[in-house]
């Protein structure tokens, strides 16, 4: 295992969660409140952007789990285990999205 | 100005506030990409001193090997984030402008 390993697979659920989380329907519905006003209005792009937006925010929100852990254990760099702990805290997020695509399979 | 802009005060201040902030934010991650990184400008370094604190205090949840373009573009997700969860919550509270129910 290493660091390139740990950031593939990571932002490799991130896409996952950004496509199969129910929190996109959620997002999508609170499209008003988000969606650029640069942009005319389609619901199909607005359910594009809904599901990068749940992908980006797994990213952040996960990352705040590594930064956490970087500023706790005085890390000066994010090494492999750190990397690890943000992949961990996105696929804790991923639960639902992981759990509805078992059901499909 | 509009005269019904002090009645909701409350919303329309926060929400300029975050408006703001997100274009901001927004052109410093543009000119970020278009500027050269040494480049000496009096305008440029006030525009620094102005979303440095935003900068920081988004570096400050975001892992260290994370450049700080990227974080800058967090910075934006997460300023849009919390606009979007204001309009709901102020919504949700009947405060919002046009959405109010006659007293």
């Amino acid at each position: 295992m290493d660091r390139d390993l740990a950031i593939f697979l990571l932002i490799g659920i991130c896409l996952v969660n950004g496509i199969f989380s129910p929190f996109v329907f959620v997002i999508w519905a609170f499209a008003p409140a988000w969606y650029p006003d640069l942009l005319p209005f389609s619901p199909d792009l607005a359910f594009y952007l809904a599901t990068l937006a749940s992908a980006m925010l797994t990213l952040m929100l996960s990352g705040v789990a590594a930064a956490l852990f970087e500023r706790i254990t005085g890390r000066t760099e994010t090494d492999e285990t750190s990397v690890w702990v943000w992949f961990a805290a996105a696929a804790v997020l991923s639960l639902p999205a992981l759990e509805g695509l078992a059901g499909i399979a | 100005m509009d005269p019904g802009f002090w009645d909701y005060w409350y919303f329309h201040i926060p929400d300029y506030a975050l408006a703001a902030l997100i274009h901001l934010m927004l052109a410093r991650a543009v000119l970020g990409i278009v500027l050269p990184a040494a480049w000496d400008s009096a305008v440029w370094r006030a525009f620094l001193r102005m979303t440095d604190p935003v900068v920081a205090a988004v570096g400050a949840v975001t892992p260290r090997s994370v450049p700080t373009l990227l974080i800058v573009v967090f910075a934006v997700a997460w300023l849009v984030a919390a606009r979007a969860g204001f309009l709901v919550a102020m919504s949700a509270l009947d405060w919002v402008p046009g959405t109010a129910s006659a007293a």
